[in-house]
């Protein structure tokens, strides 16, 4: 999810004056794409847990090693933010928030997912 | 939510930006000056366009969660928390109009929005009808003089007008400041579009005469259902009509006009 975010969105750590250069810059992304990108990162880290955890189940009578299969329970991204509003100019519209990291700034964002497993899995 | 500004000491920077200007509005405060304690980094919007824009965040992140769906388990967005420095005023409307600013300095005009949704276990989704999307030509009886000026105060749809109409004191500033006669006609017109009807039936309503809710749900489904099909050729029978009699009537209590 790390690499896909910091890809898209240029999530690099900042100093505060690069950080608010950055955010007067091109670093604006709309927040819907930023959030679905961290939905989109978090389920495909999960996708190669699993592919690693079925990787293991395969070689386990051949080295031995029990296998563990791992899972992101909880995940949260949260950052200082800076935003901008693209306002809609009719009814059929939308109003759209675009959002920058930058350090120091008095807005943020947070963002948090939780995995559910299945009733079977819990017993 | 704290900084309320009056309308008037708002006007030098908050006057409504057409969406061409929205651009300039955005561009940054360069040239190497000392900045002002407060930039306004951002075009004003009504409040809640900024729920509005929330809400079309979660739907896209419920759909990429969706994509993990096994026998094992699956996803759920957990919290989503926003906060957002703005400026906000109170327009002659009674909107409340926030504009976003980039400002790290404490000021009295800055306030914060904190936007936090989770998820609510058990509740039933209540389907919004789409006709208060419908935009404000549709009623037909506003003039394009009033129409640019609801649209510099932001009220571009059925449901925009009816939000800022739910009170009485928004009523008398619509007749005031952008109608200047009556507007029951209008708001009446308005309250039928945003019924909860298929896709084109008000409109077909409105070309028919009927031009309130009222009107809609004491018109006889027989007659009615004859007019539409002799009018628009559609399959429409009375026990149609009656079920949506039915619908708009549980809605009406939900209009300011009826309440």
């Amino acid at each position: 999810m790390l690499k896909q975010l910091v890809g898209t969105y240029g999530l690099s750590p900042l100093s505060g004056a690069r950080a608010a250069t950055e955010a007067d810059g091109e670093s604006f992304g709309s927040l819907e794409g930023l959030f679905a990108a961290g939905a989109r990162g978090m389920v495909e880290a999960q996708q190669a847990l699993d592919e690693h955890g079925r990787a293991r189940l395969l070689i386990w009578e051949t080295d031995g090693l029990p296998p563990t299969v791992w899972t992101c329970s909880n995940c949260r991204l949260r950052f200082p933010a800076a935003f901008r509003v693209e306002p809609k100019a009719d009814a059929s519209g939308a109003t759209r928030l675009h959002v920058a990291p930058q350090s120091g700034a008095r807005g943020g964002v947070s963002l948090s997912f939780r995995y559910v497993p299945t009733p079977q899995e819990e017993l | 939510m704290s900084a309320l500004s009056p309308d008037k000491e708002a006007e030098t920077s908050g006057e409504p930006l057409r969406s061409d200007e929205a651009a300039n509005a955005d561009a940054p405060a360069l040239g190497g000056e000392v900045e002002p304690a407060v930039i306004p980094a951002s075009a004003e919007v009504a409040l809640h366009e900024l729920g509005e824009s929330l809400a079309a965040t979660v739907a896209s992140v419920q759909g990429e969660m969706a994509r993990y769906n096994t026998a094992l388990g699956t996803y759920v967005l957990d919290e989503i928390d926003i906060s957002i420095p703005v400026m906000l005023r109170v327009t002659k409307l009674g909107q409340v109009m926030a504009r976003v600013t980039d400002s790290q300095t404490p000021d009295s005009a800055v306030g914060q929005i904190r936007l936090r949704l989770k998820p609510s276990t058990g509740a039933a989704p209540v389907p919004t009808p789409n006709g208060a999307a419908q935009p404000l030509h549709t009623i037909d009886l506003i003039t394009r003089e009033a129409l640019a000026r609801l649209a510099e105060e932001r009220v571009f749809s059925v449901g925009d007008l009816l939000r800022v109409a739910s009170t009485p004191a928004g009523r008398d500033a619509l007749a005031r400041e952008v109608f200047g006669y009556d507007l029951r006609g209008v708001l009446e017109r308005a309250a039928l579009v945003s019924l909860p009807l298929p896709a084109g039936v008000s409109t077909l309503l409105l070309k028919l005469g009927v031009t309130s809710p009222e009107q809609f749900v004491k018109s006889d489904p027989a007659q009615l259902s004859d007019a539409m099909r002799g009018y628009a050729d559609l399959p429409v029978h009375a026990s149609d009509i009656s079920q949506w009699q039915e619908a708009a009537a549980a809605y009406m209590d939900a209009l300011p006009l009826y309440r």
